[in-house]
């Protein structure tokens, strides 16, 4: 239920993305101007291909800088009213008979009705808006050539590349209309198909006389929306008024408030909508060491031997914890209190009461050995498991005085945080029980962002896709006729989205050739945990699938063939691996999980997926120019 | 309108600036593997100076329209080269000096007349407020001024035509490209058309123009080339080649038979009232005729130019 990776932050990110841009760019155009330049030696001659390759090239740059935004926009124009003629509002109309419908077809007893109704939503944009844009970009530019509509641009002033940036342009501002429009509907259709109240099931003169009586009543809401509540009400005193109050227990997802106002026979029982679901949390996070159980610090926790090696774990009743140090916790950002949320997982030896949870605590340590106080009084928690467990700790602590021994309340801003560093402890009490965490599982949680600020950055990522898919699209149509370029592309944005999987099966292949296998280690540096894929590459595939042969053993052929099949794969997953890295992680751009886990999208996140998404634009943007400025129009 | 049937001889056309040079310019259009379709421009050699009106002329196929395409970039030479204003026909600078009808009408049908012409002048990176004054000048000029607010793909033929020339002359060029401008229009659109190509040339501009009516070319072109499958067969000033050199027409009147020959040698004694003497004119048509038939029998001539 906690983002399984990590954001680094903006400022660290810039400096190493953007050498590692300007090396790959570097490389790349090297390469594009030494093979350019033997495709014109072939066909002209080495001493003239020098000096076509070398004019090429140079005449780049005064073109980029006599760009005009007349003309761009002039062009950016003309392709969106093309767009419009091609019918886009259709996939509006799509959009919304989608939504209408969508109630029959989502798991209307679902958990999580909030996740799966911002999953839905934001999956049916991407795929609507990603496909469209597909279709817009590829097929323009070769109809104006087919049509020879294009005669009339190229031959007034006007530079490919900006035939290129308003063809982008163009779409891009249609894209993000629809995008734009989607994405208000699609608010509209989440807060309001998720909004709903209940009535007590008990009759109010009932529940008034109970808690005349008792004091309190206990009780349930009426089953609404497949579900029901069980709620407690007293009467408490805010602000100096009498109220009855109460908050149901979570169940889908969220709680109702409910009060009783007016008395006698005014009075009126006023149930809230649905809080707590649609979240946008701040986390903040603390960096996460392990200590194992004779309290020495351990690289990664004990393995307990299960589940994905993400967690590390640590023993119940021992020296073991969890030490998170928390970098900058400010009085001002927390004026209350800490706000924790935890998300321990836990590993049983032993069952126990399996509904009650696991016993641990926590305390608060200053950094500095030396302070008056070096650290709060344990406090306890009931650790349960699949629910993110809230534990608020006051500002006012007890803790022990160093020099006299005595345990004072403190403010534990003033005496406990040393410029801004807190460290955490976590330990599990139950011996023989044990508590699992990554550092993302333990976070304050500063004040939170208001959801529809958050639901609008989902879409920011949507968006930023569309960007990418739309000067691709553009790009490869330079090139090839329409339905051709509609398939590369389509082909390329695949590879990209299956990035993690073409590295492990690249490894794998590597594995099998002993004079390649150094190549391996650069290939999985980023997916070491992952490991290699058994089975070879496409070709060997092919070959199994129909023999069903286990993937775990040798390729069963004759020695020659599967030398030939193996140097094919490796040929074949090269190129598949050099496109599928060539191109910025789509899977990353998608902001989906963050909203639908009700976590705020990092900005530090939105700034690099931007930036990433500005400099492969425009790398395809001068890839393009080159192509349309080599070919030959009327050809 | 009497423009267009008596042809003003310009001045010698020889001492003004070049403004279009092709130097051994060939192509040959090749298949998607590099194999050689058809050698559609051989070795052509020409020089058009500033003020001229150039014709193009030549059976169906036989290359006008590419090196009409070469001349403007969207073809790239075989071999040799073509210079428009003296620099490579692909630099993006010419474009901005030069006007282009292309064959046939390539605009786009969604847009209506006015927004074809704003779209085009947009991208000569025109101000808002030149390019309202120049299409409205120009839309006045083509007679579209009542259909400027539908769209293409309700015009007829000509009046697409039309809104294309409209907008090959948006930026007011000094290098004109027509190629056969006058296909679609009736015989006023025709001779308007005859009309403005004078009058642009009397305004200074040079016309590069390919067109299949002769009587036509006859009429404003002052040069003419002739192509045959790709090759230059004739070149020349158009009142040279229609004057057939090797014959002689005399010209008088109220004379008798036996007068007329004792006054030819009294001419040579007495340099007697001789109303005229000179060669008969043959017509473009016929001109035509004979080399595309002379060069079918003996292919590979080179015609010198005259
Ligand atoms: N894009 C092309 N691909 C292949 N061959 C072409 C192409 N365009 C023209 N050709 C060929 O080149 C030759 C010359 O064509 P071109 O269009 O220049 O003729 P043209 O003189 O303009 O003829 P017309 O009077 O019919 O317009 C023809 O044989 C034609 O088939
Ligand atoms: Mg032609």
């Amino acid at each position: 239920m906690t983002l399984d990776f990590e954001i680094t932050p903006f400022g660290d990110w810039v400096g190493i993305a953007l050498l590692s841009f300007g090396i790959t760019v570097l490389i790349g155009a090297l390469l594009a101007a030494f093979l350019s330049y033997v495709f014109c030696a072939i066909r002209h001659g080495p001493i003239e291909a020098f000096y076509i390759v070398g004019q090429t090239g140079a005449a780049a740059i005064p073109d980029f800088i006599a760009t005009s935004p007349r003309r761009v926009i002039a062009i950016a124009r003309l392709a969106a009213k093309e767009a419009m003629r091609r019918r886009v509002w259709v996939s509006l109309v799509v959009f919304f008979i989608v939504l209408l419908y969508a109630q029959w077809f989502l798991d209307q007893g679902s958990e999580h009705p909030g996740k799966l109704h911002i999953a839905f939503v934001m999956t049916a944009t991407s795929y609507l808006v990603l496909g469209l844009s597909l279709f817009l970009s590829t097929f323009s530019l070769p109809d104006d050539i087919k049509n020879r509509t294009i005669y009339t641009v190229v031959t007034k002033p006007v530079r490919p590349n900006e035939i290129v940036m308003g063809r982008i342009l163009g779409f891009a501002g249609i894209g993000s209309l629809l995008i734009l429009v989607m994405c208000l509907a699609s608010l509209a259709f989440v807060v309001r198909g998720l909004h709903h109240t209940h009535t007590l099931s008990s009759d109010l003169n009932i529940i008034l006389q109970d808690i005349e009586t008792d004091g309190f009543w206990q009780g349930q809401t009426t089953f609404d929306h497949h579900h029901r509540h069980s709620i407690r009400l007293e009467r408490k005193t805010i602000d100096g008024e009498s109220v009855i109050e109460g908050q149901t227990d979570l169940a889908m997802g969220h709680v109702h408030t409910v009060q009783v106002t007016g008395d006698g026979e005014d009075a009126r029982v006023i149930i809230s909508g649905p809080e707590d679901q649609l979240l946008a949390r701040v986390p903040m996070f603390g960096e996460l060491s392990f200590f194992a159980r004779d309290g020495k610090p351990s690289k990664e926790g004990i393995n307990v031997g299960e589940e994905w090696g993400y967690r590390g774990y640590i023993e119940g009743g021992s020296l073991g914890r969890f030490e998170f140090d928390f970098p900058d916790v400010k009085a001002k950002d927390f004026p209350d209190g800490l706000p924790f949320e935890l998300n321990i997982s836990v590993f049983r030896t032993h069952k126990g009461t399996i509904t009650r949870g696991i016993l641990g605590t926590i305390s608060l340590v200053n950094i500095d050995p030396n302070s008056e106080y070096v650290q709060s009084s344990p406090i306890h928690f009931n650790a349960t498991e699949f629910v993110v467990d809230k534990k608020f700790i006051p500002r006012k602590i007890g803790a022990r005085n160093r020099k006299t021994g005595e345990i004072d309340e403190i403010d534990l801003f003033d005496e406990l945080v040393s410029d801004g560093k807190l460290r955490v402890v976590i330990q599990c009490s139950e011996r023989g029980q044990y508590f699992g965490a990554a550092q993302r599982d333990v976070y304050l949680r500063a004040a939170d962002q208001p959801f529809w600020s958050n639901f609008i950055k989902g879409f920011m990522g949507i968006w930023l896709q569309m960007l990418i898919v739309t000067t691709l699209g553009v790009t490869f149509s330079t090139l090839l006729s329409g339905p051709v370029a509609m398939m590369v592309s389509s082909g390329v944005i695949v590879l990209g989205l299956c990035r993690g999987f073409i590295d492990q099966v690249f490894g794998g292949v590597l594995d099998k050739n002993n004079v390649l296998s150094f190549l391996r280690g650069i290939v999985m540096r980023e997916h070491e945990l992952e490991g290699v894929a058994h089975g070879g590459g496409p070709l060997e595939s092919i070959i199994r699938i129909p023999s069903q042969q286990n993937v775990m053993i040798d390729l069963d052929a004759m020695p020659w063939l599967t030398n030939i099949v193996q140097f094919v794969d490796i040929g074949l997953m090269a190129v598949m691996y050099a496109v599928a890295n060539g191109l910025p992680n789509l899977g990353r751009l998608n902001n989906s999980v963050f909203v639908a886990q009700g976590f705020n999208v990092d900005n530090s996140l939105l700034a690099q997926q931007c930036l990433t998404t500005a400099a492969c634009c425009s790398v395809l943007i001068v890839i393009s120019y080159f192509c349309l400025k080599t070919r030959e129009i009327a050809a | 309108m009497e423009a267009a049937t008596q042809p003003e001889v310009k001045g010698t056309p020889e001492t003004s600036e070049v403004i279009l040079e092709t130097r051994n310019l060939s192509k040959v259009y090749r298949d998607f593997w590099g194999r050689q379709k058809v050698r559609a421009l051989k070795a052509l050699d020409l020089e058009v100076r500033k003020g001229e009106i150039f014709g193009l002329l030549g059976p169906n196929g036989s290359g006008k329209s590419t090196t009409i395409k070469l001349l403007l970039g969207l073809l790239f030479p075989t071999s040799g080269h073509a210079l428009v204003f003296g620099k490579d026909a692909t630099d993006v600078s010419n474009k901005e000096r030069i006007g282009y009808l292309p064959e046939e009408s390539y605009l786009y049908r969604f847009l209506n007349a006015d927004e074809t012409l704003d779209f085009y002048g947009r991208l000569f990176d025109m101000s808002a407020a030149k390019r309202k004054e120049r299409i409205d000048e120009l839309l006045t000029m083509v007679g579209l001024n009542n259909a400027r607010r539908r769209q293409l793909r309700e015009y007829s033929k000509g009046m697409t035509r039309r809104v294309g020339l409209a907008s090959a002359l948006i930026n007011d060029p000094d290098l004109i490209l027509l190629d056969e401008p006058t296909t679609g229009l009736d015989p006023i659109g025709t001779r308007e058309m005859k009309d403005m190509i004078l009058r642009l040339r009397d305004e200074g501009k040079t016309i590069l123009m390919c067109s299949h009516l002769l009587a036509d070319v006859q009429d404003v072109c002052d040069r003419i080339a002739i192509l045959h499958q790709g090759e230059l067969k004739e070149l020349g000033r158009v009142d040279t080649l229609l004057t057939v050199q090797d014959s002689t027409q005399i010209r008088a009147d109220g004379l008798s038979k036996e007068a007329e020959e004792e006054i030819l040698a009294v001419i040579e004694k007495h340099g007697g009232s001789l109303l005229s003497i000179e060669n008969p004119r043959t017509t473009l048509e016929e001109l035509f005729l004979k080399i595309v038939r002379e060069s079918e029998e003996r292919p590979g001539r080179r015609a010198s130019g005259r």
